[in-house]
């Protein structure tokens, strides 16, 4: 036996054990568990992080996908904006046919001038314009009906850039100026 | 109040005494019983000494305070300086580690205060091998009793005598000689305070003779001239407890030998005792060690025990144990089911990570066969754009509505002057109607085609028979 020493029974020994044990424990389990909680939630950001692109992505193509379903009906509608124009060879057919049109309402035709082909406006459309100025003569009911001509009968469309309108006589005098867009073929 | 056991071993006698402290000045005492053999026992022969004698005795207290025997134990008087009661444990303890006896064994040590002057201290320290000490712990507790207090025989004794005789006048310097059985200790005090300690090995069986009561003689004498010397002190009064085989002579002996007046310790004197309900025996009076074994429970001046701590604290040790190994495994527990938590998410998490990654590059390859799409719907939307602004600014719409707009609300009497439009929005007119009234009413009409957004007659005038009203109007 060693003199100068303490007499230090079993159980204190053990429970002293037991101390550096669960300090031990705790300092090992504190490194692990934080080292692992730290992982996982670094984990968890990286996770959520590719979610949100995932979902970002989903989004984009649902939105491509869509915008693939939209293209035909967007077709359609330029196939039908486009219908709504003359095609060049429509407009000499209208304009050959135009002062018998207005006869058979009433009207009478002093003048017709066809103007020259104008160039196309900027942008993606072939188009090109013509004006058509019109000389007429006729009762206020004339008129009327060659509007209801323009709004119902014609499918084209067509823009009127000026009248002059003069009551004389019982007449109407009317000058007008029409603006005949037309498509240019492809 | 508990009953309280006292026990006195010596090496071939068995003293017990059965008391109830009541208060300091009242202790009742209700049993007494004693016991020897002419030989020296073994462990179990004692078992079974004690267990008779409690049996025959009819105690019933199990708490037992114990005096062993002098020649188990080293008791002596260590003087040291003030100082921090860890280092002054340390020194005692290595003093006691320079004695022989603990060459190889543990020491169990107990000490206590008894003189302090200025700054130094006198400790009256007792002490004994550890294996003693369990091996009267191991006797007493297969007797059937759990010790509580374990001391010196003789300090007891002491303690007793202080007690009995605390009326003396605290400046006068008085011997106490403890004989026991092969010892003699010498305690010399001054009031409460002790000064002084010597034990040497001549017991009351060597006082019989007459050659050994002479050496006795001397050796107090020899103690007495000692302390004259060294302390300067003059000892006033001598107490001797009484042993039944000691000579009829022996105070006249002592006090012829070193010249001070001694008496044998009586406590049948001792008012502060109350036996009238026990039919006691003579030695009962005659011995203070049981007396101040009682007393241990009360006295704090005193305190010797030489209980181990760890079999003291051996409960709470055990709870610590238990306590310690519950918090062991529940932190293992815990942390193991924190880590397999985080680490099976951890997994489901990776393996989550790596179906999200492969789908974000599936993804990413559908995007890329979507990218074509993309540009071939915008071309279009933008064209589809350009072709229903270009549809509204040319649309015929217009032009039904400036003329019917205009001659549809005509009502008798009034005539279209003059009509201009400037190619945009605003149309200009002139009309000539019967009077004013009928103009409003054709400027209401005009507003109720809701084909405008403003109808306003800017001027009226007046031509022969015909009224004449300027008209602005502005196309929705």
């Amino acid at each position: 036996m060693d003199n100068n020493k303490e007499f230090i029974s079993p159980l204190v020994k053990i429970h002293k054990f037991l101390l550096q044990a669960i300090l031990g424990i705790i300092i090992i389990g504190l490194i692990s568990v934080g080292s692992l909680t730290f992982i996982y939630f670094r984990d968890i950001t990286r996770l959520n992080t590719l979610a949100s692109s995932l979902k970002e992505k989903e989004q984009q193509l649902q939105a491509l996908q869509s915008m693939k379903d939209t293209i035909p009906s967007i077709q359609d509608s330029i196939e039908n904006s486009r219908k709504k124009l003359f095609t060049k060879n429509e407009v000499a057919f209208f304009q050959k046919t135009l002062p018998q049109t207005l006869i058979n309402l009433g009207l009478t035709v002093t003048n017709v001038a066809i103007g020259p082909e104008e160039a196309p406006e900027p942008g993606s459309f072939e188009i090109a314009y013509q004006k058509l100025s019109l000389s007429l003569r006729g009762s206020e009911n004339s008129f009327l009906a060659f509007a209801k001509y323009l709004e119902n009968t014609l499918q084209k469309e067509i823009k009127l850039i000026s009248i002059n309108l003069v009551f004389d006589r019982n007449n109407y005098f009317v000058n007008l100026v029409l603006l005949i867009p037309y498509s240019l073929p492809d | 109040m508990n009953k309280i056991l006292v026990i006195e071993i010596e090496k071939n006698q068995v003293k017990a005494l059965e008391a109830l402290i009541k208060s300091a000045e009242n202790i009742e005492i209700i049993n007494f019983s004693e016991t020897s053999t002419p030989n020296t026992l073994d462990d179990p022969s004692m078992v079974l000494l004690i267990k008779d004698l409690l049996k025959s005795g009819k105690f019933k207290a199990r708490k037992a305070i114990v005096g062993l025997p002098n020649e188990d134990l080293v008791t002596r008087i260590i003087e040291l300086p003030r100082m921090p009661a860890k280092d002054t444990y340390k020194i005692i303890r290595d003093e006691f580690y320079t004695y022989r006896a603990f060459k190889d064994d543990f020491a169990v040590i107990s000490y206590t205060p008894v003189s302090i002057r200025d700054d130094r201290i006198k400790y009256l320290t007792v002490g004994s091998k550890r294996s003693v000490i369990l091996r009267w712990l191991g006797i007493l507790k297969r007797s059937g009793l759990k010790t509580i207090i374990l001391e010196d025989s003789s300090v007891a004794a002491y303690r007793a005598v202080r007690y009995l005789y605390k009326e003396y006048p605290g400046d006068k310097q008085w011997c106490y000689i403890h004989v026991s059985h092969d010892e003699t200790a010498i305690f010399i005090s001054q009031g409460e305070d002790l000064l002084f300690y010597r034990s040497f090995n001549f017991g009351e069986k060597d006082l019989s003779q007459s050659e050994s009561l002479h050496q006795w003689l001397r050796e107090i004498n020899n103690t007495f001239s000692f302390f004259s010397k060294e302390f300067a002190g003059s000892i006033c009064k001598t107490f001797i407890n009484k042993l039944p085989d000691f000579r009829s002579n022996l105070l006249e002996s002592l006090k012829n030998s070193t010249g001070i007046s001694s008496e044998f310790i009586n406590l049948e004197s001792c008012a502060q005792l109350n036996y009238s309900n026990v039919n006691l025996a003579d030695s009962a009076f005659q011995n203070s060690s049981l007396l101040g074994l009682t007393l241990s429970k009360i006295d704090s001046k005193i305190l010797i025990n030489l209980i181990p701590e760890d079999i003291k604290n051996k409960g709470k040790n055990i709870f610590k144990v238990c306590a310690y190994s519950l918090i062991t495994l529940s932190l293992l527990a815990g942390f193991s089911f924190l880590g397999y938590y985080l680490q099976t998410n951890r997994e489901v998490t990776t393996s989550n990570i790596e179906i999200t990654t492969t789908n974000i590059s599936a993804l990413s390859e559908s995007l890329t066969e979507y990218l074509p799409v993309e540009n071939e719907f915008n071309h279009l939307k933008q064209q589809d754009d350009d072709w229903k602004v270009l549809i509204n600014k040319y649309s015929r719409k217009e032009v039904y509505k400036q003329f019917s707009g205009v001659f549809a609300k005509l009502t008798k009497g009034i005539i279209i002057e003059s009509f201009s439009f400037d190619g945009e929005k605003n149309i200009y007119l002139t009309i000539s109607s019967p009077g004013f009234e009928p103009a409003y009413q054709y400027r209401d009409a005009l507003i109720n085609t809701n084909f405008f957004t403003t109808v306003v007659i800017r001027d009226f005038s007046q031509v022969g028979a015909k009224y004449l009203s300027s008209m602005e109007l502005i196309l929705k």
